[in-house]
């Protein structure tokens, strides 16, 4: 049994020292919101080292670090930066470091061991932000109330197998067995034929509202100006209007099943390599689609295929955006 | 007489047999749920609440995510033609809606008919009404009592339905849905102020999960533009739309001109989002919104202050939804609170 209250005050201490010491000038973590057992990513620098007591870690850390990371880049750039991550977000953090995104020295990991995650939602409020914590191979249980892993029907977590992340610092050990298990999902998606197939991929492109949230909330989706949407990012006051006129337009806006398709696929082809298959996107998705039914075709061939497993290594070459002068294709280019 | 007493097996017949009119129902609760055509395998709403209402509100049936608003194309003598979409549809009844999305067509008419008129709102508006329902359940994010509604409130609605065991009290407002009035007045019960208000009162039960009223802060959002807490409860936003998408009363859209080839194309509404970056983009390269503080602040003084001094409304609703389905926790309420001053 896994006590995410006592697991906490360790991180916290662990926190508290690195700001202490002077090891990190900004800790970047979970901490408890207004609405228990939710959570709010927050930076906590040295000047407020006091919040530290305000952080949490528990299966209902459903969102990522990592995603905050980058969404505020500017804000921390050049600092030293101590991030509390589950197992997911190690891995997304490993596709950053790949691309120098951000820089390993600055970074002191603590790998939060994490068991799967939990729906809030699922669990009748309000509880009093004390109530305790805890999880088991079973479930999770929130003061009296238990529910059971399959229960939160999160895609990613139920097939999750990965349990050798090598942060700084730990969390918590593991409270059951991650093994591999089939993605009963995509099978099901593989066994169906044209027509079906269609039909199930329409209906998700239909109903999709093109919020972007499952673009934005995404830890590893890095482009500065996204192909689906370039919009005033790349233009400067020198931009001639016919630039501005004729920049490439792969999508429209217009909300339509066809258009809708063009973004949704494009998404899940420009994260082959890239998608750890955190799930944040199909949790955050408002409208309930299954998002993992269409990236989990790539995923499949990226491992599958190509046997390369994404977020392993930070010092490996990225799947996609690697070169090498070797390349046959490419000679002649630079001569 | 304007309230009757009726069973609502008796309402649910009535709306099967008018014919040729669309009745929309909520289709499930949370995220798979949205507002759908009362099919014959269907049932009428019996009741509605935080366990009735989809994350889809039901701003779409008249305001929708993509509209067609006219087609060109350029004759082969160089003649160019452009046609207007054709806007009217079929009559259509809401059923079933809680008051904070009953309510959402007041918001919704202050800014897009009064003084000029949107056509396409407008024609589509014309032909459809809302049948209301008092609220029975609250939810973990409802507000509607702090902003001036309540589980009762029969803002926005045509005809009001308070259920009542297996009966429901059914109330006119407005004369809009007169035809369905007509048929269900036929041989029914009228019922006393007395008899409504003593229903009516079942349904007054406070809304306490945010103890605030909006208006009496109207003063304090006002000076609170400048307030170094917009970075504060806007650091985690990650500016997708789902807070402005998802709002029942949100009514910012973009136009765009889609080519269908090189002679021809459409132009298109859809929504769009304060949220996003390129929303304020202007063509010199300026964006008077770049940092996500600025976007958040407009999205809550906009709901609490702007609209109200406007109209004399609230904008937000309070179906708390833009809590509830934010992935990372930023909660109107508790900002709206910060700022006022009240916690």
């Amino acid at each position: 049994m896994r006590d995410y209250r006592a697991e906490t005050s360790a991180l916290r201490q662990l926190c508290a020292g690195l700001l202490e010491k002077g090891t990190v000038d900004v800790v970047v973590a979970w901490t408890e919101g207004e609405d228990f057992p939710r959570v709010r990513e927050m930076a906590i620098w040295k000047d407020r080292a006091d919040l530290v007591q305000t952080i949490t870690w528990s299966p209902f850390c459903t969102t990522s670090t990592v995603t905050y990371l980058k969404k505020n880049k500017a804000a921390l750039a050049g600092k030293k930066i101590a991030v509390v991550v589950k197992d997911c977000d190690f891995q997304a953090l490993n596709v950053l470091l790949q691309e120098y995104f951000v820089k390993r020295e600055n970074m002191v990991i603590i790998g939060a061991r994490c068991d799967g995650l939990a729906e809030a939602d699922m669990f009748p409020r309000p509880q009093g932000p004390d109530t305790a914590m805890t999880s088991d191979a079973e479930g999770v249980h929130l003061g009296n109330e238990s529910r059971r892993w399959e229960d939160f029907g999160f895609t990613c977590c139920l097939t999750c197998s990965y349990d050798h992340m090598k942060p700084d610092h730990t969390v918590g050990e593991y409270g059951r067995k991650k093994s591999k298990t089939e993605w009963k999902h995509l099978s099901r998606i593989l066994a169906q034929g044209p027509e079906e197939r269609r039909e199930h991929y329409s209906a998700i492109f239909e109903a999709c509202i093109r919020c972007y949230a499952c673009r934005e909330v995404c830890p590893v989706c890095a482009c500065v100006e996204c192909a689906i949407d370039p919009g005033e990012r790349a233009i400067t006051p020198r931009t001639p209007p016919a630039d501005k006129a004729n920049a490439p337009s792969w999508a429209s806006r217009e909300r339509h099943i066809s258009e809708n398709a063009v973004y949704l696929t494009t998404r899940a082809m420009h994260m082959a390599g890239r998608c750890v298959r955190c799930g944040w996107c199909e949790r955050a998705c408002p409208v309930g689609l299954p998002l993992m039914d269409i990236l989990d075709l790539t995923n499949d061939a990226v491992g599958r295929i190509y046997g390369y497993e994404t977020g392993k290594d930070p010092s490996a070459a990225p799947f996609l955006v690697s070169y090498a002068e070797s390349d046959p294709d490419d000679k002649g280019a630079h001569q | 007489m304007s309230v009757i007493r009726i069973t609502a097996d008796t309402m649910e017949q009535a709306l099967r047999e008018m014919g040729d009119v669309r009745v929309l129902v909520p289709s499930g609760a949370g995220r798979k749920g949205t507002y759908v055509e009362l099919g014959p395998d269907k049932k009428l709403p019996r009741e509605c609440g935080d366990h009735t209402k989809p994350s889809s509100p039901p701003k779409g049936i008249v305001f929708p995510n993509n509209e067609r608003l006219l087609s060109y194309s350029l004759g082969v003598k160089g003649e160019i033609s452009v046609k207007g979409a054709d806007h009217s549809q079929k009559m259509t009844i809401l059923y079933g809606t809680p008051p904070c999305d009953t309510a959402s067509f007041r918001a919704l008419d202050a800014a897009l008919l009064k003084d000029i008129p949107e056509p396409g709102y407008a024609r589509k508006r014309d032909n459809f009404g809302v049948v209301g329902m008092a609220c029975g359940r609250q939810g973990r994010w409802c507000l509607c009592t702090s902003v001036g509604l309540s589980p009762r409130s029969t803002e926005g609605a045509d005809i009001m339905v308070f259920p009542d065991g297996g009966d429901i009290l059914v109330q006119r407002l407005t004369g809009k849905l007169d035809r369905l009035w007509k048929i269900l007045e036929a041989g029914a019960k009228t019922v006393s102020d007395h008899e409504l208000s003593s229903v009516a009162h079942k349904y007054d039960f406070k809304v306490e999960n945010f103890a605030f009223t909006a208006e009496k802060l109207a003063g304090a959002l006002e000076k609170g533009f400048e307030s170094p807490y917009w970075k504060e409860f806007s650091e985690r936003c990650v500016s997708c739309g789902i807070c402005t998408f998802l709002c029942p009363t949100c009514h910012c859209f973009d136009i765009i001109d889609v080519p269908a080839d090189e002679l021809s194309g459409r132009r298109v509404r859809t929504w769009d989002t304060c949220q996003f970056p390129e929303f304020t983009g202007e063509t010199s390269a300026h964006n008077p919104r770049k940092e996500k503080s600025t976007r958040q602040r407009q999205r809550v003084l906009h709901k609490f202050l702007y609209h109200y001094q406007n109209h004399g409304h609230m904008m937000c609703t309070g179906c708390g939804r833009c809590i509830r389905y934010c992935p990372v926790d930023i909660n109107i309420a508790e900002g709206v609170m910060k700022l006022g001053g009240v916690k």
